[in-house]
Formats: C-alpha cells, sequence, structure tokens
C-alpha cells in the first residue's frame, strides 16, 4: 500500500498549526507535502489561553526555544488553577500542578489529612503544596531534578495569548515545508464507493486533492461532519454550559503564576494573567442566563477597561463520536468541546496529534488504526469530562436553579463510582490512560469539600500527635521554600522571557 | 463495624503469603485456618512458582526480600520462555525486558518489520539482552542506571513452592500471625449477609470481621457467598487436567523456562537449584488419569464479596503457561493493602478492587489465550479448533492491530507490556502487514547498521556477566 503523500489541514487557529508543526517537524525529510487552508475572513476560537505541563514536551519535541517562545505569545508561567466560589461561595482552592506532601508509611498524604480533617485538627491542605504557596506568593523557580528536594515536587505549565502561538508554530511550520493556503472551501469531494475524502474546492475554484485530511475547522467539523457525518456524543446533560463570552483587559498588577475559574449564578468566570494583558471571560448555560446578563456579569468582574469588543461563542459539549473516519481525523473543536475549565483544549489537541503521529496511516487508512486512535480518544475525553462534571455536581451551592440542577443531576456511572470511591474511604480511582492524576483529583475532591468518611485503617499506625508534628515539619519547608523563590515577574525578566 | 480481626483460610502458599504481608501492615490479629490437602491455593499445584518482572515491584511493597525468598526457596533466576511448538519448527523466546532498540521516535519493532519486508530475515530475540543470557546460560541484574544495556533486562525468580510456604509460614508465625486447623463447613451470617464466623467441621467456630479465602479452586468461602459466581473461561482454554512432576536434576539451573505445545496440550519445565519441575496439561473428557490434577480455568466474577475476599487460585485459574499464578496473588495481596477496609461492610473498596481485579484477570486471560488462538500446528484436531475459535472483541483487537500494523494495544491493569506482547505475537509468526511509514524514511542500510549495533553492545555485555549459577553463589543464595 503506497504511503501518504499529501497531508491537507483544513483550519487554521492553535489546533490547525500545531498539527502543522508537528507533522512538518516528525516527518521532515519525507516525501510527503503538508498544506493547510485557512481563510482570514473566518475567525479563530482561541480555545484556552491556559495550559497544562504536558505543553513543555510538545515545545520541547519542537526545538522550541522556551524564553523566545514566551516572549513571542505575552507567556507567564502557570503553576495551577484557582477555583473560587465551587463547592461554596466563599471558598477557595488551588488544584496545583504538584503533589501534596509526601507519603507516611505507606500510606498516601492525603489519607493522613483527612484523619487529621476528620479530628478537626487540620490547618488547610494547601499548606502542604509547594506550588500552591508559590502561587499564592505571586513566586516561581523552576521545579528541581533532584528527586529528594522538596522542588521536584511541582510542574508548571504557561498561560499564553493563544493568537499569538497559532501565529509562532505558523512560522515554524511554514520555515519546515509547510504550504499555507489562504482560501474558503466551497465544497468537498469524496470517493465515489469507498466515501473517502479526496480533496476540497475553494471558492475561487482552486482544486486541493490530499490522501490524509486533518479536520481543524472548529466546531462544524466540516469533514469529519459536514462530508463524513461522524455523529457526535452530545454531554450537555452534564456539562449544560453551552455559551461563553470573552473579554480582555490590561494588566493593573503584575502577573500571577496562576489562573482563575470563580463560580457564577450560571456558569464560571475565567481569569488568565498574561504579561500584556489578561484573558477574561464567562462560560454559562443559555438555559440559565442570557448573553446580556452574562456580559454585564463578566464587565462587572474587570479589573480594568477592555481593551476589545466582546467575543461571544456557542457551543454544545460533547464529543465527535467516530474522531477519526476514513482518512479523516478531527483534532481541536471539530472532535469535541470540552470547556476550558481545567486548561484541557490544547492537551486534547497535543494528544490528538501524538496519537495519529503513533498510528500514522498509509494512504488506505487501515480502519484498524482509527479504530485505535477513537478507542483511546474516546477514554481520554470521557475522563476528562467526568472530572469537568465533579466541578459542578461536587458543591453545596443551592444559591440559584443553574446550581441546584447540577448538584443534583444525575451523572455518569464512571464518575459516580470514582466519587463513591473517595466519599467513602478517600480513594482515587486511576487509570493507565487518562491526563488527571491522583493529585488533581485530590485537589478538587477535598478543595470542594467530598471529605472521606473513613481514611486509609494502616494510616492509623502512627498516633496522631506524631502525624500532627509530621505534618507541621512538612508544611515549615513548604513556606520556606516558596519564601526562597523569585518574584514570578522577575523571574520572567532575569530568563529573558519578557515580551520587551 | 470495624475490622478487628481477619481470619486466612487456607492454609498453602497464597494464605501465608497473604499473612506474611498483612501482619507487617495491619494491626490487628491475624488467624490463619489450615485445610489439609493438596496445596492448590494459588491456581495449579506447581512444584516451582515463577514470577513476572512486574511482580518483584510487588512483592518489595509488600516488604518481601527478594534474596530471602530465593535463598528460602532454592530459588533461581528466569530471564523469560523458550516457546516451542506453538508455530512451526525451532524455539522462539519470550524475553523479559526490552527488545532492541528504537531509532528515534521509531520503535523497534517497525524497523524489523522494514528489514523483513526488504528481504532480510531477522530474529527479534537476537537483540534482546534478556534472551542472550538465557541462552548462554548467564545472569545478573539490571543496572538502574540507563546508560546502560544492563538496564534493558528484566527477570523474575523461579522458587520452589513448598519451601517457600514454608518460609512464609514461619515468617508470618514469628511476626505473631496464629494457625489452626479445620475446614471450613459452613458460614454464620449476620443480617447484613456478611460473614460473622466460619463454622468448622470440628463444630468449633472463628469469628472475625475481613475473611481471606486462600482455599484455591474450591473457593470454599466465597463460593458460599450470596451473589458468588465463577465465570468459566472454558471456551477460550480447554486445558483442564494437570500432571506434575518434581526431580532431583543436577546440571545448572536453567535461567529461563521452557513452555512447549504438543498435540494435545502443553509442557512447561522451569528449575530451582538441583531440581527441576515439569507440568503437563491437557483435555480430559472422561476421568482423569489417577494422580492427575483436575482443573477448570475462569474467574469469580466478584472476588471480593461483603467481607469475604478470594486471592489466587480461589479467585481465578488460569493455565500456568506465562508464570501469572503467584504474580496475580500478589498484586491481589497489594491491591487489598491499597484499599484496606476499616468497617466489615465495606462496598466501596470492594467494588473498585473488583474493577481492577476483573480488568487485571481479562487481560491476563487474554495473553493466554493468544498462545492457543494463535498457534500454527496443523492437522491436530485441538489444535485446529483453537486456531478457528471466536474470541472476544478485546483479544481480537489486539491481535488485528498488531498483525495489521504492528501496533500493541494496551488496557489497565495489564501483567504483560508492549514487549511482551510483540514477542508473543513474533514467537506464534505474526509478523505485522504494515509497519510505522517512518521507518520507510530510513535507509535499510541505517536500519541493519542500527541493529548490528545494538547486538554488538548487547555481546559485549553478554561476555562481562557471570554464569547464572555462579551468580546466585556469590549472592549466597545456593543450598543444595
Amino acid at each position: 500500500m503506497p504511503g501518504i503523500k499529501r497531508i491537507l489541514i483544513v483550519g487554521g487557529g492553535t489546533a490547525g498549526w500545531m498539527t502543522a508543526a508537528a507533522l512538518a517537524h516528525r516527518l521532515a525529510g519525507q516525501p510527503i507535502k503538508i498544506s493547510l487552508v485557512e481563510s482570514a475572513e473566518i475567525g479563530t476560537v482561541g480555545v484556552g489561553e491556559a495550559t497544562v505541563p504536558h505543553i513543555r514536551f510538545f515545545n520541547a519535541t519542537l526545538g522550541i526555544d522556551e524564553a523566545d517562545f514566551m516572549a513571542r505569545t505575552g507567556a507567564t508561567f502557570k503553576l495551577g488553577i484557582e477555583f473560587c466560589n465551587w463547592g461554596r461561595i466563599g471558598d477557595s482552592y488551588i488544584h496545583p500542578f504538584g503533589a501534596f506532601g509526601e507519603p507516611i508509611g505507606g500510606v498516601e498524604f492525603h489519607q493522613h489529612w483527612a484523619r487529621l480533617h476528620r479530628a478537626g485538627s487540620a490547618i488547610p491542605l494547601e499548606a502542604y503544596s509547594l506550588p500552591i504557596a508559590a502561587a499564592r506568593a505571586s513566586r516561581f523557580e523552576y521545579p528541581s531534578e533532584d528527586f529528594a528536594s522538596l522542588r521536584s515536587t511541582y510542574s508548571y505549565a504557561y498561560q499564553f495569548d493563544a493568537g499569538r502561538y497559532a501565529a509562532f508554530l505558523r512560522d515554524f511550520a511554514i520555515q519546515r515545508g509547510v504550504e499555507r493556503i489562504e482560501g474558503r472551501i466551497n465544497n468537498v469531494s469524496q470517493h465515489g464507493s469507498t466515501g473517502f475524502v479526496t480533496g476540497v474546492t475553494l471558492s475561487d475554484d482552486r482544486q486541493i486533492d490530499a490522501d490524509l485530511f486533518v479536520d481543524c475547522s472548529g466546531f462544524r467539523g466540516l469533514l469529519i461532519e459536514g462530508a463524513l457525518h461522524a455523529g457526535y456524543d452530545d454531554w450537555s446533560q452534564w456539562l449544560p454550559c453551552d455559551r461563553a463570552v470573552a473579554l480582555p483587559c490590561s494588566a493593573t498588577a503584575p502577573a500571577a503564576p496562576y489562573t482563575r475559574a470563580t463560580a457564577h449564578e450560571a456558569g464560571w468566570l475565567w481569569r488568565i494573567p498574561l504579561q500584556h494583558r489578561v484573558g477574561n471571560g464567562h462560560v454559562y448555560s443559555s438555559g440559565f442566563t442570557d448573553d446580556e446578563t452574562a456580559l454585564a456579569v463578566l464587565e462587572g468582574q474587570l479589573e480594568s477597561p477592555a481593551l476589545a469588543k466582546p467575543n461571544f461563542l456557542r457551543f454544545t459539549t460533547g464529543k465527535r463520536r467516530q474522531q477519526w473516519s476514513k482518512n479523516v481525523v478531527a483534532i481541536g473543536l471539530s472532535a469535541g468541546f470540552l470547556e476550558p475549565l481545567e486548561s484541557t483544549s490544547i492537551h486534547l489537541i497535543q494528544l490528538a496529534i501524538g496519537r495519529l503521529l503513533d498510528l500514522f496511516p498509509d494512504s488506505d487508512s487501515d480502519p484498524l488504526l482509527a479504530a485505535e486512535y477513537n478507542r483511546l480518544m474516546d477514554l481520554e475525553y470521557e475522563r476528562v469530562r467526568d472530572f469537568l462534571i465533579l466541578h459542578y455536581h461536587a458543591t453545596e451551592r443551592d444559591d440559584t436553579p443553574f446550581w441546584n440542577y447540577v448538584r443534583t443531576m444525575p451523572i455518569p456511572d464512571s464518575l459516580a463510582h470514582k466519587l463513591e470511591t473517595f466519599r467513602k474511604r478517600g480513594v482515587v480511582v486511576n487509570y493507565r490512560d487518562g491526563m488527571f492524576l491522583d493529585a488533581s483529583w485530590i485537589a478538587v475532591y477535598l478543595g470542594q469539600r467530598v471529605h472521606p468518611d473513613q481514611t486509609d485503617p494502616l494510616g492509623q499506625s502512627i498516633s496522631e500527635p506524631e502525624l500532627t508534628e509530621r505534618l507541621a515539619q512538612i508544611a515549615a519547608q513548604v513556606r520556606a521554600s516558596a519564601q526562597a523563590m523569585p518574584d514570578h515577574s522577575q523571574f520572567i525578566r532575569q530568563i529573558g522571557a519578557h515580551a520587551g | 463495624m470495624p475490622v478487628k480481626s481477619i481470619v486466612i483460610v487456607g492454609g498453602g502458599v497464597a494464605a501465608w503469603l497473604t499473612a506474611a504481608a498483612l501482619v507487617r501492615r495491619v494491626s490487628v490479629p491475624i488467624r490463619v485456618i489450615e485445610q489439609p490437602g493438596l496445596d492448590d491455593s494459588l491456581g495449579l499445584p506447581l512444584p516451582i512458582e515463577a514470577t513476572l518482572p512486574a511482580t518483584s515491584e510487588v512483592l518489595a511493597g509488600l516488604g518481601f526480600d527478594e534474596n530471602a525468598m530465593l535463598a528460602a526457596g532454592n530459588g533461581c533466576f528466569v530471564l523469560g520462555r523458550a516457546l516451542s511448538g506453538w508455530a512451526g519448527d525451532g524455539v522462539a523466546f519470550h524475553p523479559y525486558g526490552e527488545i532492541g532498540a528504537p531509532i528515534g521516535p521509531v520503535a523497534f519493532q517497525h524497523l524489523v518489520a522494514r528489514l523483513r519486508s526488504a528481504g532480510e530475515p531477522v530474529r527479534l530475540t537476537n537483540y534482546a539482552l534478556a534472551a542472550l543470557a538465557a541462552q548462554a546460560g548467564r545472569f545478573a541484574r539490571p543496572s538502574s542506571s540507563g546508560q546502560s544495556v544492563l538496564s534493558t533486562l528484566d527477570y523474575g525468580v523461579q522458587l520452589e513452592t513448598e519451601q517457600l510456604r514454608l518460609a512464609l509460614r514461619y515468617s508470618a508465625m514469628a511476626d505473631g500471625v496464629t494457625a489452626a486447623n479445620g475446614t471450613v463447613a459452613g458460614l454464620k451470617m449476620d443480617t447484613k449477609g456478611l460473614i460473622e464466623a466460619l463454622l468448622l467441621d470440628d463444630g468449633t467456630e472463628s469469628a472475625g470481621d475481613l475473611f481471606l479465602d486462600c482455599t484455591g479452586p474450591t473457593a470454599s468461602l466465597i463460593n458460599r457467598m450470596p451473589g458468588a459466581k465463577f465465570e468459566s473461561w472454558r471456551e477460550w482454554l480447554p486445558c483442564n487436567c494437570a500432571v506434575m512432576a518434581f526431580t532431583p536434576d543436577r546440571n545448572p539451573a536453567l535461567p529461563y523456562m521452557h513452555i512447549a505445545a504438543e498435540r494435545h496440550g502443553w509442557r512447561s519445565a522451569s528449575a530451582v537449584q538441583g531440581r527441576v519441575g515439569e507440568v503437563i496439561g491437557y483435555v480430559c473428557s472422561g476421568e482423569p488419569e489417577p494422580g492427575a490434577y483436575r482443573y477448570l480455568q475462569g474467574r469469580q466474577t466478584a472476588p471480593w464479596l461483603g467481607n469475604c475476599l478470594a486471592i489466587g487460585g480461589a479467585a481465578s485459574v488460569l493455565d500456568p503457561l506465562a508464570s501469572t499464578q503467584l504474580h496475580l496473588a500478589a498484586k491481589a495481596i497489594a491491591r487489598l493493602l491499597s484499599l484496606f477496609p476499616s468497617q466489615r461492610d465495606c462496598q466501596a473498596e470492594a467494588a473498585e478492587y473488583n474493577r481492577q481485579t476483573a480488568e487485571e484477570l481479562d487481560n491476563a486471560r487474554d495473553f493466554v489465550i493468544a498462545h492457543y488462538k494463535l498457534n500454527r500446528r496443523q492437522g491436530e484436531p485441538f489444535w485446529d479448533q483453537c486456531q478457528a475459535m471466536a474470541i472476544q472483541d478485546r483479544l481480537a483487537h489486539k491481535i488485528a492491530l498488531y498483525a495489521g500494523t504492528g501496533r500493541t494495544v494496551l488496557h489497565d491493569e495489564e501483567s504483560f507490556e508492549a514487549g511482551d506482547w510483540i514477542a508473543l505475537f513474533d514467537a506464534m509468526g505474526v509478523q505485522p502487514n504494515r509497519y510505522d511509514a517512518m521507518a520507510d524514511t530510513m535507509p535499510v542500510a541505517q536500519i541493519s547498521a542500527h541493529l548490528a549495533r545494538v547486538r554488538e553492545v548487547m555481546l559485549r555485555e553478554l561476555g562481562r556477566m557471570p554464569s547464572h549459577g555462579e551468580y546466585l553463589r556469590t549472592m549466597g543464595a545456593t543450598q543444595r
């Protein structure tokens, strides 16, 4: 079977240019022509400006220099996400990129903490997390590679301007031979018997053929849905937010190394501090509020005047039933939409690109590869979905119809099992594939007042005073380590990552 | 009601492994009810139990010292499995540890597939240090430095089951576990459907809060629990009879086991110091011959029901072609500790335990089924039927993806990793029709040179490794 000779990526934006850059890098030297068609007339959705630590591996694989990338995208460091008003109004916790404490006597740290909490003698969990202590103090330092050091217990990501990141990767991809085609797609042609997509026709009648198509056309899924009707699993009964409005403003204070997600009456607000501005947005449910009110809520929260007109988005949370169908692989919003509550959008793009490269097909696009790709991506999306639902469902809020709905709605069995296992005995259900590890689940469970009824009985071998003493030592180390870190903005300047 | 005492029923190696591990971590009294009879507590009553590479970390986590186990069990090392009679002539090898080395992002099996498609015959396991060492009768523990080729090798241990049982029993009792003789005649249940006490055949009762069924395939506790169900795997794993021999042997112990397919089933041979064990498994339709062991493969649908948990052969029985018995029991104990219940009523812990275990057992089962399904023996009704049998989608997808594309599928809770599956497929003569297109960008000569270099580095390392016997002597593990 002949190999792929031509790849057409449909759509620019973050997904399109990340895909183009990664393919150009990996396929360098192969007789494969990679093109990307995009239209300046069609706007792109900045799918999220905050990331998770895996993005560093993506950049590193491409050989991207961190300081250069940060300067060009106005990036700041990110140590976690602060969640305000989720469990109850007035609550605040941070989901950090790192672990809480360390296992004691072969028993996980959170079990010990939960034991003290049950006894009424626990201090807040965040006292045992270095990335949280650093974030709260607006400090930053690279993690250490010395596993004995407390400074090796965290990781970091970035907050950046997704539009600038796409442009940065566009330059990268074009330099490596990706052809950029400006144009609007008018028609998609398919093979008469196989149904494979054979090419697209642009509005100026140009015809572009390829063997493999990556659909990065956004929500509408021009190829995956428009031509191949891959279907869509609607998850809005669990994640009822279906609108967002974004509005940047200028920064009034030095950027903090964390993102904030504040729960509101019918959704939540994001705040993402970049070097040159602050990204703000309101994700809400049209079933519980309207656009006008949502915008007013957002405007009411801005710390400085808006820098642009409000950008309204509509979406249906869910997943394309087959993200890879025939010779079309959907990456980005065409593959599914999960709200950016946990900064997963860019990560899911990155994961999709990695899986596509691992399972790179020949020109007949073996359905076996598609089946494996879809199996893996389905697991990933479903597990992110469950994690997101947890944020809404694990709440005591009963102040609005929206919160009453999400608090009492039936949840997927897979999440019900996870929640029950933690609630009863503090155990986190984990898997081989799934981007959120134990520490993330623990942060959200405990941050949203899901406390275990019982803790690990094996932890009882340590006496309570002994345990209190040990935990106090850890908290003191965390405080001291955080205090020794440089200021976040200063650190950015120091490494030459300042946008100037 | 809190868990204040634990009762383990069985008395075989599974019971004492459980007791010896739990007593180190759990502060409540533990009592073992020893039932007389053959020790089939892990499944089949094998004279030699072998571990998998993944087992050593589990055992270490349970507090067992590998050297001490080797010394107690007249043990030796195992670097993999020689497979013969399954697919064509000759012997294939399933090595523990890594096979070959990738070039950049292109995995080794794709490089091999590319060379093969260019007409170069490549023996996959010529590029696995474990295979080379096994062949040469040499051994060294892997290096922890990623720089050294010795870090690519992995191993398990082979232990004399009865000696291991005695050592574990001694250790557990020294740590405070108590033992009594008895056979379970019935269960005394409370109103919630939980066990309050065991009724023993001598008329006494043994009360407790958590009951561990280590009675082997008879599963005399779990089978008495309401809702217990045994899921048979007979349609895919038809062997149901085994005969075993355990005989003195003056030759140096081989650091690998041999798994052969024969006309009516399989034969395995493995070694400890001074002895060899042989097991033959086959299908028996009538009365089994005297001395043969009768078994039925399958698993408990839910190995943890109420306050009763089945470990070892009571939870699952699987042809011992791939050394899963001791591994699965050790994993079960580690999993119990990670979900240790504080109350007699422990449904949340049980639900999660059963979810993980079901996944693990089905994956292990599929690995064994693949031996039968992929056999290439010809003109023998038993093996022809195995080739033709319908298998579940889960395994069918694994096989099809490898055969079609050279990629491996891994689920949660796998006992065997990508390299194990690749070695098995390759041993069965499954060669991918296609491979990673990236391998095509490399000239054949570059790939050949890469393979030659890998082999050269491995052979150089092999020259530095001591013989298996010498390694055992210098570590002081030799007894006989």
